[in-house]
């Protein structure tokens, strides 16, 4: 692996695109100790970027429509995002990855079980199952975790069993067998560690398809519950009043692309040096 | 045919010729200063081990370097003109029509999506003005010079529906219908079975003679190039070390690598060492079958085969790809359950088949160790730590701190030093990937170890070493040995008993001396003389292929002592010879004494 880390930096678009995670997933971290304003409190209302209020206050980004200010909304927005993205993106793979391991090592009638229900969920629209899941359960955070592992497990499924289905008939595997390790054992540590560096790559593609999902549902209503700010949501509340007041869609609009484009970058570039590692 | 050819005139020379690689900012060599030539008409050979350079010569002839290839310095004249200064529009007509080039790999050379005949006809009608008609009649023709069977079937059929070596016959008859004044065989012949490998060889070479086309063999298979070419170049490192006419070569070589080479090479006339083996029956095997269901149908990959080991002894299982031995080795290991038959280790049948289900007592008692050195460790894990975890699984360490001791012992008992067990699998060679994989099967002390295919992947002078490693942990343990392997020839060094089998049979059994004296049976027979190369074997084009459905014998389809319709329709009976030699054929062997 060490290999593969030193390949990754010889990419420079691979090393903007972790700049670009690092960078959210740090003002993320930090937002409770930033000198920030309160996200929620109304201040002056359509304020543009880099003016200042009566009292002093400087409006990095602006505020909006109900005086909020909007530097502070976007990072406590990517607060949000990114805990839903990466927990809603964990429970789907610990799903995934059981149900692709046991399915392609174990095979017989649960692999058929499995890959059956994979595929009829598979060919549900997303959009359709996100809209039913949310509005039966409700908007909030766990039922986003819901949605996002009920759309995305059964992919992340597909990937695993047909690496499994490579991986199993290694020598390595066979060396297990006839040593007389457990079925567990072999599919962890002989199968799923061998399987990591294509992994690492859909995780990465993964985790901008589920910003953009999160950001989504946030823009149709469906996510996190108010006020907390959500950059799907800041985009919905405020976009029809863009004509004049431009800024406070265009940022969270473009907090959004940039997580997007750095996880996709980055997924590249591991793509790249994990080919030939 | 061609016009007198100017015999003191080389077709294909290279002066000089310098080529590097360059692989993540480095320049690395990959031929240096080699001097080379071909003359018209002529065979010749090009030896050496993986990564000496003979693959990037053939390259580098057919400018066909990849984008980080360079020629560095150098010539390579083709007919006296300059290769390295061609037009690419000048080298597609050189290509093909001048230097054609047949690699490895047939399944490559071929467009899936398109019927064999089509392509051979598309070989032909590109490099000149042919009617279809004429096309497809002269590449039919030419099948038929490679003795394939039923070419109409073959021109029909798409590259998937016949096997590898009806692939390269037809890969090399493409390259032939273009009469080339060079053929470039790169390995081209390594992946099929050796006598298939043996008839092929001596089919192009009586081609080329009647077509004028010089050949280039490049292959690490000295016993061919020697009864092939008429001059050889050995290489090492992107050098030629050594050249000269094959028997000059073989008899006097010069060079320390042409000399370790040729030593690694086996002679099939050497006394073979005779021990007397007298322990109890430690593993074995119980008329055990096994058969696969296919998108062709049912194949029967093991058939009523017993077989057993007795303490300390080597016993050898020879056949060709398809003759069952792997799943022999599986079916006593457990990896695979026999439809029918029994396992019996130490006398005792074991009650469950399948490996999951054995008792960790029967698991410790026999281990393997597989073909492939690169897929044989996790690669992920390091020597040391992969190697404690079996010593803790199979008991031999009761603590951490005892296996890691232990784990160095093992190391050095198969001649590696203690830093093995800090590095990953790819940091090593194959060879001491497959050390450290015979260090691994024998640390639970079992009482039989399974080596299938053990050194098939590595390179002639590596093989002796590890299988002298592999013989030296034997003597040292006691252990008794299934040695599976396709090359008849290696297991001769090693064997105490052979076993040969062909399609799921065993057709001979018996002492290694009794194996390799007559009399044979016809199919060991064949296998002998490929791996000698005195006299390439005749066997006829098999074109019975349904003779086990009819009842008869496997081997009736391609055996040269065919009884007439005997063969066909009766199922050969086992003739039980002096000192438990057996051969299963109708053929009356009773004339010999044995």
């Amino acid at each position: 692996m060490a290999g593969v880390w030193a390949r990754l930096r010889e990419s420079p678009l691979a090393m903007l695109g972790l700049l670009l995670v690092v960078f959210w997933l740090v003002l993320a971290l930090l937002a409770p100790v930033l000198p920030l304003l309160d996200p929620n409190a109304a201040l002056d209302a359509f304020k543009a970027p880099l003016s200042t209020s009566d009292d002093g206050i400087t409006y990095w980004l602006g505020t909006d429509h109900k005086g909020r200010d909007i530097l502070a909304r976007v990072i406590f927005g990517a607060r949000q995002v990114l805990l839903w993205t990466i927990l809603a993106s964990a429970v789907a793979y610990v799903l995934g990855i059981a149900m692709g391991l046991t399915a392609g090592y174990l095979g017989g009638w649960w692999d058929e079980t499995v890959s059956f229900v994979g595929n009829v969920l598979l060919s549900f629209p997303v959009m359709v199952l996100y809209i039913v899941i949310i509005s039966y359960l409700g908007a909030g955070g766990l039922n986003i975790v819901l949605a996002v592992t009920f759309a995305s497990a059964p992919g992340i499924m597909r990937i695993v069993r047909a690496l499994t289905l490579d991986l199993k008939h290694r020598d390595y595997v066979a060396a297990a067998q006839t040593r007389g390790e457990s079925s567990l054992y072999i599919m962890f540590v002989e199968i799923l560690l061998n399987a990591r560096g294509p992994l690492m790559v859909d995780v990465c593609l993964r985790l901008g398809y589920t910003t953009i999902t999160i950001a989504m549902l946030g823009y149709l209503g469906l996510g996190l519950p108010p006020p907390d700010p959500d950059w799907g949501k800041m985009i919905a509340e405020t976009q029809p009043l863009g004509s004049f007041a431009g800024h406070m869609a265009v940022v969270p609009a473009l907090a959004i692309s940039s997580l997007v484009l750095g996880f996709n970058l980055l997924a590249d570039g591991l793509r790249e040096s994990t080919l030939d590692a | 045919m061609r016009n007198a050819s100017p015999l003191h005139k080389p077709v294909l020379a290279c002066h000089k010729l310098s080529v590097t690689y360059a692989m993540r900012g480095r320049d690395v060599a990959a031929l240096r200063d080699v001097d080379l030539h071909v003359m018209y008409g002529e065979a010749i050979g090009i030896a050496g081990e993986s990564g000496s350079g003979k693959s990037t010569l053939a390259l580098a002839v057919m400018r066909y370097l990849g984008r980080n290839g360079v020629i560095e310095n150098g010539h390579i004249l083709f007919k006296d003109q300059d290769m390295t200064a061609l037009s690419s529009a000048a080298l597609r007509r050189v290509r093909g029509a001048g230097i054609a080039m047949v690699y490895q790999d047939p399944a490559a050379a071929l467009n899936p999506a398109m019927r064999l005949g089509v392509q051979l006809a598309e070989a032909l009608t590109c490099h000149e003005d042919l009617s279809a008609d004429t096309a497809w009649t002269r590449a039919r023709d030419m099948l038929v010079a490679l003795r394939v069977a039923d070419p109409e079937r073959i021109m029909n059929a798409y590259p998937h529906q016949v096997s590898g070596g009806q692939q390269q016959r037809v890969v090399i008859a493409m390259a032939l219908l273009a009469k080339p004044d060079v053929l470039l065989l790169d390995e081209a012949t390594t992946a099929l079975d050796a006598t298939v490998e043996a008839e092929i060889v001596a089919l192009v070479k009586s081609l080329a003679a009647k077509l004028g086309t010089a050949l280039v063999f490049i292959s690490h298979n000295l016993a061919l190039l020697r009864r092939t070419c008429d001059r050889l170049y050995v290489m090492q490192d992107g050098c030629v070390v050594e050249s000269g006419p094959s028997e000059d070569l073989f008899k006097a070589a010069q060079h320390p690598y042409t000399q370790m080479l040729f030593a690694a090479m086996v002679d099939i006339t050497a006394p073979v060492s005779v021990r007397e083996i007298s322990g109890d029956v430690v593993l074995a095997g119980n008329q055990l079958s096994k058969s696969f269901k296919t998108d062709q149908g049912t194949v029967h990959a093991v058939k009523d085969v017993s077989i057993s080991v007795r303490a300390g002894e080597t016993v050898a299982i020879v056949g060709e790809s398809g003759s069952g031995k792997t799943t022999l080795a599986r079916l006593l290991i457990g990896l695979e359950v026999a439809d029918v038959g029994t396992v019996s280790l130490h006398g005792n049948a074991l009650v469950n088949l399948a490996l999951y289900a054995r008792n960790p007592e029967d698991v410790r008692a026999l281990q393997m160790i597989f073909q492939n050195p690169s897929e044989t460790l996790n690669p992920s894990r390091r020597i040391g730590v992969q190697f404690m975890r079996v010593l803790r699984k199979l008991g031999v360490a009761q603590s951490d701190a005892d296996a890691r001791t232990q784990v160095v012992s093992h190391l050095d008992a198969v001649q590696l030093p203690s830093s093995v067990a800090g590095a990953l699998p790819h940091q090593l060679s194959g060879g001491q990937q497959q050390r450290v994989a015979i260090a691994r099967a024998f640390a639970g002390n079992p009482a039989a170890i399974i080596a299938d295919e053990p050194v098939s992947a590595l390179d002639a002078s590596v093989q002796a070493v590890v299988l002298e490693v592999l013989a030296e942990m034997q003597r040292n343990f006691g252990t008794s040995v299934l040695l599976i392997s396709h090359d008849l020839g290696m297991v001769r060094r090693v064997a105490d008993r052979i076993v040969v089998m062909y399609r799921g049979q065993v057709v001979e059994e018996g002492a290694t001396q009794a194996v390799f004296e007559p009399p044979y049976h016809p199919y060991t027979e064949a296998l002998l003389s490929a791996i000698s190369g005195e006299t390439p074997p005749d066997l006829p084009t098999p074109t019975l292929d349904h003779t086990l459905a009819l009842g008869g014998c496997a081997f009736a389809a391609r055996c040269r002592h065919r009884l007439g319709d005997l063969c066909v329709t009766d199922a050969p009976p086992v003739v039980a010879l002096a000192g438990g030699h057996r051969i299963r054929c109708h053929l009356n062997f009773s004339g010999h004494s044995h």
